[in-house]
């Protein structure tokens, strides 16, 4: 695999990562379902997921950003797991409402899975490595930087929509109203 | 709040990994 290849499938991942973090927004707002602790934390860790390839476009593909990413992947996964263990009791009706007959924590389990399996899949093309940095340009081309800013946008709308719902203490566990527009209320 | 703090950080890590140090990225990557 060319580094510009690489290059090309670090940016679709990062339009993956964008729309997790819409999808996560759709659902609270269309839906009207408040995140819980675990689901933001989940989505802290889809998030972090980026930085690998944010990294991959602008210095070029290296070992050590998949890594980032995969550490990212691995701790998504144990949460996720978390959250399907605390459903898994017969007669639990689970968090939240399901998609295609599957809860979110599920979805992202399997995305996390998805995650760890891709990274490591990536990672056994060699000569992504081994090419000159200075054959791409520094900042990967228009489809790239929408990506990435894509991507931090969604980050930084969610430090908001969080301080908004948990506000200064505390999240609840099973929240049902932003706490900052309660107390402004 | 922590997990305000967190989507900060990360949002920060990712704005250096984008337009400062590498080494800063990664450390900060690392702390968060």
């Amino acid at each position: 695999m060319t580094q510009a290849r690489a290059i090309t499938l670090n940016t679709l991942s990062l339009y993956a990562v964008a729309l997790v973090l819409a999808a996560a927004y759709a659902a609270q707002f269309i839906l009207h379902e408040l995140p819980c602790p675990l689901c933001l934390l989940q989505r802290i860790l889809f998030a972090a997921l980026a930085v690998g390839p944010i990294l991959n476009i602008r210095f070029g593909p290296r070992p050590s950003h998949y890594a980032m990413s995969l550490l990212a992947a691995v701790a998504g996964a144990v949460a996720s797991t978390r959250q399907v263990l605390l459903h898994i009791m017969p007669g639990d009706a689970g968090y939240g409402s399901a998609l295609l007959g599957y809860h979110y924590y599920t979805w992202a389990l399997l995305g996390f899975v998805a995650a760890i399996v891709l990274l490591a899949a990536i990672l056994l093309f060699d000569r992504q490595f081994e090419e000159e940095k200075a054959v791409l340009p520094a900042t990967g081309g228009a489809f790239a930087q929408t990506a990435v800013w894509l991507v931090i946008a969604l980050t930084a709308a969610n430090v908001m929509t969080t301080l908004l719902e948990c506000g200064f203490g505390a999240c609840a566990d099973n929240p049902v109203v932003y706490e900052l527009l309660k107390r402004a209320a | 709040m922590e997990f305000t703090i967190l989507f900060l950080a990360t949002a920060i890590v990712m704005l250096i990994a984008w337009r400062g140090q590498r080494p800063l990225a990664l450390g900060l990557f690392g702390a968060s």
